[in-house]
């Protein structure tokens, strides 16, 4: 063990099988899995050796399995690493895929769900992997991997074996952002239904109920708070789309932000209250553009620079 | 959830299920089969004994429904005898002669009951089953009906203008003001509407199959657009240095995509607006310039004419002079790879 | 003050020490930023411009080509009126705005009702006028156009020929108009609304009402080129205080009212002797006085008060008086006096006349109206013109008000007699149910008399508390409140307030526009589309939108979203 503390760590367990006589091949041992990783990546404790592409040595046989036969001892003349991968330049990704792979194809005529129907998942993401792996992971190497999570994850929920199951687990973000649904909007007693919307620095809330067209912006109309025909459209746009315009009256209060901002933060904010009216609207307003947030903001200011960008100009001397 | 109250229908099923053969629980089995690639049960089958995963008839039916894509049972209904009749064409035999005369004529009027009134009812059932009474209301998701969709394109918050009018107004825009070239838009718009209409020179024939000029003020956005589109390079000139030998540059057409040609023909009438004169004063002088020059490309008076002109013929010349890829266009084993170009000198050679 | 003269020598007096030089030197000095600024020597020009390299640029001089446009040419062009575009459709069907029509405008209900049938019987039963767009005549336009009714900014140039949307308050308007011409008084309006609200063209519909009825029209187009201090004026002699006549303007003013009346006033002839500055015929028609004053600017004050004069005589027209922009009026002008005071506007002699008839201190003996409206662009602030807007408003509510209150009153009064009447039954049943509880509960306590062991307790407080009530008496009558008026009270801290704008608006009628309600709106916009100039389908949606857009129907935001802004 002291001999081999100079190699790369990588490289330390694979040439445990040469050392120690008593090895068992590679192929009959259950390899390792990523995720039951230590946290400590850069220590050099012996922990970290059961990560790495070979195995450990078992020094004796009794503690194998029942069931499982004894093998005759294979003495390697030299240093044979666990997996072949070895040889790759990403080790622990290529076994990954691989074993990804396999699971894939052995299970590839199980029942699937139509596409989309599958539950959203978030997978973990690419710099999440590679501080997992410790290796430096292409983004188009891992976009394989979460290819096939993909189409695992279409096996029909009922039919999902076990090993699939805790092999998706080990690539699920902790945190799955897409259980977190929006709350149906409620139309309260007196018939009104409130939405909230933003844009820029602009923030709106608008509440909507049945009436003739009347839109009233912070206590004023149409006219008095948007002077542009364009901004007071932008206002009513999820009622124009529907064709409800006469339908619905507004009362809205925005602040912040300029009129354009304002403008559109309101479109969200009455196209969200309308839905809480009409759920079934949902289509149509999305393809409105009346349900987007908009998230573009204004790029901040950078230090060295005059502006988010602009350089200062160049001055000779 | 309160029990349903719904003697009727429960006395139906109970009559239903005296006859269990016609439950056809095969079908199903069978047809999941054939359907292997996807399978689409919102709820995955239950694995307590108690809660069986075959419901009673109706629920099969309307799982039935689900797969085939037919008319449903309504579950708050039960399930009329005839209903599990018309599936099963044994029992359907086997039934008295009066059930049988009914499926017959009911047979006829299933396409209706899809209709908001059915609907309606289906939702102030389900009200009465939830406790509740009738004339409770009812959400059906919607109140006064939904739009059709797709929404018409010009519904779309981002592109409510037409596409021609929105990229002129982007381009005549300085300084990022934009309700100052929509403004100057509008004005353009409407100065095209009150001018009288113009007379085309035949020696600059416009698009192929544009209105006669009569009809062009009008409709000042597709008179707008025929003006830019007419006056439209189709290619640009794009000289590559030292590409030609020696150092010379080489001259290469590159054919234009539709905004490409239409923002060429902006920027050249643009040009030609800032050098003309305003004859009055105050706002819009700009504006009434820019529209001045769209007659004129018009009646084929304006200088943008000449440009365009002047690009197409360099760009004829140059792909005469270059032969790189002329060699291709005489091996009938290759294609030419610039078929795209030789399709725009073909036009070219109209003009 | 220390005496300058030397303390110990009282006699002489120390002339020496007022000496300048001498008091500049004994001046203590505080700061020496002033010599050491003296001192630094300014670089000539000489070595600035050896090799020094300054900031300024030289530009490139214009090359002027061409000729320069004539002097007024682009002032010309910016006001041109356009009112007709060869391009737009002729709208089939729509109908002048002539006598018949102003007729049927001003008809009221219930005469209506009678005429209504006469004219069924005789198969000519129209339509309602109000919600139509109507065409003006020509003569009618020619006469608007000579009084510079038609303003840029109404989008005139869009249509064929210029088309009017009769809508409520144009209704009212011609009615109230109609109504004084009949009983040979004035009425002094004043117009105001929202921006874009159709003030203008209110103005514009009646004038073209009184052209069409053979009124005399006077319009000064626009209070601002009056009181702005851009045409020459001069005092009027012999006035106290000084009044200002402006020549020009009189006589330009003059030629307008002369050539947009000259089919009523070619008619009528001189009837009184007048001493003018010029020799004039006795026999000479209106029409030829007014030229006369056009013509001469000296002379054109007199002549237009010798017009006055003869318009105002028995048996000649009615007259329309015009004004736009109201709130110029209602200030100082921009004139200066010889003392560089500021004169009022009200001392300017036109609007002096405006204003005196505005404020019914002088008569129209034949009947008209004085009209005038205020703007919201680009206008002055006017205390006095809004406190008396804001009481109009809040009076012509509270008569809203009361007109709702009296039918809720009468309602609640017929309530309670209703309630008297039903009285004696009510307590009849009252009386029964009272006996059927007392009965009950004599049963239950007799049952519970009954029941020895376990001993109940019996609230009898709570049991009495819950027995019915007897009725004694009917409820006496409650009247219902009233809302007082409550008027917006004068600012006591403002000092904006104009006292003479107030003297002259204390009572004048305020028609207050609002929106146009959807059916207008809907006319309004078939009128465009069947001129071709609306590419929409018009239908309640659409009608709605734009309804919408423009704030609940104001017209000129509709046209504005309608045919300017969305082509």
């Amino acid at each position: 063990m002291k001999k081999v503390a100079w190699l790369p760590a990588s490289l330390r367990g694979g040439l445990q099988c040469a050392q120690y006589s008593q090895t068992t091949a590679s192929s009959n041992f259950p390899r390792r899995t990523v995720f039951t990783l230590p946290k400590k990546q850069f220590s050099t404790s012996s922990s970290l050796q059961e990560s790495i592409a070979a195995a450990p040595i078992r020094f004796t046989n009794n503690n194998a399995k029942e069931g499982e036969e004894e093998e005759d001892p294979v003495f390697n003349a030299r240093l044979v690493p666990n997996s072949a991968s070895y040889f790759t330049a990403q080790p622990i990704f290529t076994d990954d895929l691989l074993s990804l792979q396999n699971l894939l194809q052995r299970y590839a005529n199980l029942p699937v769900l139509k596409p989309g129907e599958a539950p959203r998942v978030a997978w973990l993401s690419l710099a999440d992997y590679r501080n997992i792996v410790g290796e430096t992971v292409k983004a188009a190497k891992y976009s394989k991997i979460v290819e096939i999570l993909h189409r695992l994850n279409h096996i029909h929920p009922s039919l999902m074996p076990r090993e699939v199951k805790d092999v998706l687990n080990e690539y699920k973000r902790d945190v799955n952002p897409y259980q977190n649904t929006a709350k149906p909007g409620l139309v309260n007693t007196d018939g009104h239904a409130l939405g909230a919307g933003r844009r820029k620095s602009s923030t709106a809330r608008a509440w909507v109920v049945d009436g003739t067209g009347e839109v009233l912006v912070n206590g004023k109309t149409l006219i008095e708070a948007f002077g542009r025909i364009h901004d007071r459209e932008s206002v009513i746009w999820a009622l124009k789309a529907t064709n409800r315009v006469d339908k619905y009256n507004v009362w809205a209060r925005v602040s912040g932000g300029g009129t354009t901002g304002q403008a559109e933060a309101l479109t969200l904010a009455v196209g969200k209250a309308l839905l809480a009216h009409e759920p079934a609207l949902k289509p149509a307003l999305r393809r409105a553009g009346c349900m987007t947030r908009d998230p573009k903001r204004v790029e901040r200011k950078k230090p060295g620079h005059v502006k988010a960008r602009k350089m200062p100009a160049w001055v000779k001397r | 959830m309160p029990p349903r109250l719904n003697l009727l229908g429960a006395g139906r099923s109970l009559a239903a299920r005296s006859r269990p053969s016609i439950a056809s629980q095969q079908p199903r089995i069978s047809l999941a089969v054939s359907r292997r690639g996807y399978a689409d049960e919102n709820e995955p089958p239950a694995t307590n004994d108690n809660q069986s995963g075959l419901g009673h008839v109706s629920e099969e039916a309307a799982d039935m429904g689900k797969v085939t894509g037919e008319t449903q049972p309504d579950l708050g209904k039960g399930t009329p005898v005839q209903d599990i009749l018309r599936r099963d064409q044994e029992g359907k035999d086997k039934a008295p002669e009066v059930i049988r005369a009914e499926i017959d004529s009911t047979e006829a009027n299933a396409s209706d009951r899809t209709t908001f009134a059915n609907l309606l009812a289906l939702a102030q059932m389900e009200n009465i089953a939830r406790g509740g009474h009738g004339s409770d209301p009812v959400t059906v998701g919607h109140k006064y009906g939904i739009p059709e969709l797709p929404l018409a394109s010009n519904m779309h918050l981002k592109r409510r203008y037409d596409p021609v009018v929105n990229q002129v107004t982007n381009l005549i825009m300085k300084h990022g003001k934009k309700s100052v070239a929509q403004r100057n838009m509008s004005f353009i718009l409407n100065q095209l509407r009150t001018a009288p209409p113009p007379t085309p020179n035949p020696a600059r024939p416009l698009l192929p199959g544009s209105p006669p000029p009569a009809h062009l003020p009008l409709d000042p956005i597709g008179y707008l657009t025929i003006a830019i589109d007419s006056v439209a390079p189709l290619l640009r000139i794009r000289s590559q240095r030292g590409a030609a030998g020696g150092g010379a540059a080489l001259q290469i057409p590159v054919p234009l995509g539709l905004q490409q040609r239409r923002r060429t023909a902006v920027q050249w009438i643009l040009d030609a607006a800032s050098k003309k004169k305003s004859r009055g004063s105050g706002k819009g002088q700009f504006a009434q310039r820019f529209a001045d020059e769209i007659i004129s490309v018009v009646e084929g008076k304006s200088g943008v004419w000449d440009r365009r002109q002047l690009v197409h013929k360099t760009g004829t010349s140059a792909l005469h002079k270059q032969c790189p890829f002329q060699k291709y266009s005489h091996n009938p084993g290759h294609p030419h790879p610039h078929t795209q170009k030789n399709a725009i000198f073909y036009f070219m050679g109209s003009t | 003050m220390a005496s300058t003269n030397c303390w110990r020598c009282l006699s002489r007096p120390s002339t020496t020490l007022t000496h300048p030089s001498l008091l500049t030197l004994s001046r203590p000095s505080f700061s020496t930023s002033a010599i050491l600024a003296a001192a630094v020597k300014k670089p000539t020009l000489a070595a600035r411009s050896k090799g020094q390299k300054t900031l300024k640029i030289k530009k490139k001089a214009v090359v002027k080509t061409g000729k320069p446009p004539a002097a007024g040419e682009r002032k010309a062009m910016r006001k041109r009126i356009v009112l007709s575009n060869t391009n737009a459709l002729e709208v089939e069907g729509m109908q002048d705005l002539d006598e018949q029509m102003v007729e049927k405008l001003v008809r009221k209900k219930e005469e209506d009702l009678s005429v209504s049938f006469a004219l069924e019987a005789a198969g000519e039963m129209e339509a309602e006028v109000v919600g139509k767009v109507v065409g003006l005549k020509g003569e009618t336009v020619d006469s608007l156009r000579a009084v510079e009714a038609f303003k840029t900014t109404q989008g005139w140039g869009l249509f064929r020929r210029p088309g009017l949307l009769l809508r409520e308050e144009s209704r009212e308007l011609s009615r109230r108009m109609v109504g004084a011409a009949r009983g040979r008084e004035e009425l002094r309006l004043v117009i105001d609304g929202e921006k874009g609200s159709g003030k203008s063209l209110m103005l514009l519909h009646a004038m073209a009402t009184a052209f069409v009825k053979g009124w005399v029209v006077l319009n000064i187009p626009e209070a601002q080129e009056v009181t702005n201090a851009m045409n020459d004026y001069a005092p009027i002699q012999g006035t106290t205080p000084t009044l200002w006549s402006q020549p020009t303007y009189t006589a330009n003013w003059l030629g307008q009212i002369g050539k947009a009346n000259n089919a009523v006033l070619q008619d009528l002839q001189l009837s009184m002797e007048h001493n003018l500055p010029i020799p004039i015929q006795s026999n000479i028609s209106l029409a030829r006085l007014c030229e006369l004053g056009a013509r001469d600017p000296d002379v054109a004050w007199p002549i237009f008060l010798a017009f006055w004069a003869e318009i105002t005589a028995r048996g000649r027209p009615p007259v329309l008086m015009c004004l736009d922009s109201l709130s110029h009026v209602l200030q100082n002008s921009l004139y200066r006096a010889p003392d560089y005071s500021q004169i009022h506007a009200h001392d300017l002699a036109i609007i002096r006349h405006f204003v005196d008839h505005l404020s019914g201190k002088a008569k129209l003996p034949n009947g008209g109206a004085v009209i005038a409206a205020t703007s919201r662009s680009h206008a002055p602030i006017s205390k006095s013109l809004e406190l008396v807007i804001a009481n109009a408003e809040e009076k012509a509510a509270h008569a809203k008000y009361m007109e709702q209150f009296t039918a809720r009153q009468a309602q609640h009064k017929a309530n309670y007699a209703a309630y008297l009447e039903r009285f004696p039954a009510m307590k009849a049943e009252r009386d029964a149910e009272i006996a059927r509880w007392q009965q009950q509960l004599a049963i239950e306590e007799a049952e519970l008399a009954a029941r020895t062991a376990p001993r109940q307790f019996l609230d009898k407080k709570a049991l009495k508390a819950m027995a019915p009530k007897p009725l004694l008496k009917p409820a006496p009558y409650a009247p219902l409140q009233q809302e007082e008026l409550q008027l917006t009270p004068r600012d006591p801290f403002e000092k904006a307030y104009d006292a003479r704008a107030d003297k002259v608006l204390e009572n004048v009628d305020v028609l207050s526009l609002k929106g146009i309600s959807r059916a207008e709106a809907r006319a309004l916009m078939e009128y465009w589309a069947q001129s071709g100039v609306l590419r929409q389908r018009v239908d309640e949606e659409s009608v709605a939108e734009k309804w919408a857009l423009a704030g609940n129907g104001i017209v000129g935001e509709i046209q504005r979203g309608a045919l300017w802004m969305r082509i």
